[in-house]
């Protein structure tokens, strides 16, 4: 198991995703004309996950505190927001606005709180992280559940949200623990967080692939 | 010890998160596939749907040609064979004739004009039936019913009970159907009774029709047929039901529809 999950592939994996995450970005400004106001919600998404790694990487490298994680506090909120954009719409079936709207007054308020008064800036705001996945699973689940009701069925392969939606729950639910447990609970630099951080990164690649496919894909009208 | 802790739990960590992942991806393989197929069930049931009312319409077409190529021959070989022999007449009226002559051929040209009249009233009554219009559903049936009845060729029972009249439209269609399958029993059948029952039921009209004939035959061709064709794409075009009885005695069809659309 150390053969695998030591150092080097962390090193290795985190520069593949540091580079790998902007690609659905690329791809979203060459097609930006035909994209549909979801699919740019999604090149908004990767583009803030790309800022998001780079910036705790150049904090890391040269700011004099090299603490960087007041950059997970800041992220953490406006992905929230701008994924509550597309689900908001796309659950518009199975759940009204004003159910969105006190979604997102609460998560906002505890991510405020959870930064200010519980973890604080110099912590992973991993409680954060924890609701924000739990709470993206439930609309993951939601949305596949919306596809079970629609009396008029279309190629799922050509709709951006499907693969978005895919990619969104295969990673929350598949990292949800990490942040449940290891960042929370084990000490740094164990074998255990090395294998979460490795993971982490590997269900990323995933996660952006799927960004990617979704920015691709030409809806069905 | 500790160390044997250490590696179960870095396993369990892996463990649950691969059965995570495997878990959801699971889930959307399921609806890509579960998708697909209702795809295809939607794709073929359009299919039909489509070559069904493909079938309507030509069968429409068909039935509007038979029906100008009816008039045309009726035109032709009635009215215009009367008018002819009417001219002919003419061409003999002659002052000059002795006028008993004159005015046996003025007679027989006027009767010819008479006839020729009632040619083109049948006809005319053919293309727009009066009686529906100025009388309604039951009396424009208990018109074609008697007139089958007094050629004594075949016996039809009408019962009715129609309290609300349906609309102008409807009431066509039913009246049009009605004589479809008139039509049909007396040319295919070989029946000595018809039996024709129709109601309101709530907000709907049901027609019950039969007769002792040798029903339908293996090559009865009970879809394609013009006859039904045309019974179908009325029924449809009334957003009605229609129930072809099949294993009984003769012919049997019930038909419904709503009274209004």
């Amino acid at each position: 198991m150390t053969d695998f999950f030591n150092n080097s592939t962390r090193e290795l994996i985190v520069n593949i995703y540091a580079w790998y995450v902007f690609v659905p970005v690329l791809a979203g400004v060459i097609f930006w004309t035909r994209l549909s106001s979801t699919q740019r919600l999604i090149l908004y998404i990767s583009l803030l996950s790309g800022v998001n790694h780079l910036t705790a990487n150049l904090v890391m490298k040269y700011a004099d505190d090299s603490n960087n994680t007041w950059v997970a506090h800041a992220y953490v909120p406006i992905l929230f927001w701008l994924m509550w954009r597309i689900y908001k719409e796309e659950l518009r079936g199975i759940f009204s606005k004003r159910f969105f709207e006190i979604i997102l007054g609460i998560s906002l308020l505890f991510f405020l709180g959870n930064s200010l008064f519980i973890q604080g800036f110099r912590v992973l705001p991993t409680n954060g992280i924890f609701l924000l996945s739990g709470i993206f699973m439930f609309w993951g689940f939601s949305y596949f559940y919306s596809l079970l009701r629609q009396t008029q069925f279309r190629s799922l392969e050509k709709e951006p949200v499907f693969w978005f939606n895919a990619g969104v729950l295969m990673y929350y639910s598949s990292t949800i623990i990490i942040f449940l447990l290891v960042f929370n609970l084990l000490a740094p630099e164990t074998e255990a967080t090395y294998i979460a951080t490795i993971l982490n990164a590997f269900f990323n690649l995933v996660l952006v692939t799927t960004y990617l496919i979704s920015i691709w894909v030409k809806p069905t009208q | 010890m500790g160390e044997t802790h250490s590696i179960s739990a870095e396993q369990l960590l892996i463990g649950s998160m691969l059965g995570m992942f495997i878990l959801s991806l699971s889930i959307v393989v399921f609806f890509v596939v579960y998708q697909r197929r209702l795809l295809r069930q939607q794709q073929a049931h359009q299919q039909k749907e489509a070559d069904y009312q493909q079938q309507l319409l030509r069968a429409n077409f068909q039935s509007q040609e038979k029906e100008r190529n009816r008039i045309g021959k009726d035109l032709h070989d009635e009215v215009g064979a009367l008018l002819t022999t009417t001219k002919l007449y003419f061409q003999h009226l002659d002052q000059k004739n002795d006028p008993n002559r004159f005015s046996e051929i003025k007679g027989k040209a006027f009767n010819m004009l008479e006839e020729t009249m009632n040619t083109v009233r049948r006809v005319s009554h053919d293309l727009r039936p009066v009686v529906l219009e100025r009388l309604g559903l039951v009396e424009a049936i208990l018109n074609v019913v008697d007139k089958i009845n007094a050629s004594g060729q075949v016996r039809i029972d009408f019962t009715h009970s129609i309290p609300v009249e349906p609309d102008a439209e409807y009431a066509l269609n039913w009246y049009r159907i009605i004589q479809e399958l008139i039509n049909n029993t007396l040319k295919h059948a070989g029946a000595s009774v018809i039996t024709i029952d129709l109601r309101t039921v709530l907000n709907e009209m049901i027609l019950n029709y039969s007769d002792n004939g040798k029903g339908l035959t293996a090559e009865s061709n009970t879809k394609s047929g013009l006859g039904i064709q045309n019974i179908r794409s009325r029924i449809s075009l009334m957003q009605g039901e229609l129930d072809l009885k099949e294993n009984v005695q003769g012919f049997e069809i019930v038909l419904k529809s709503k009274l209004k659309p």
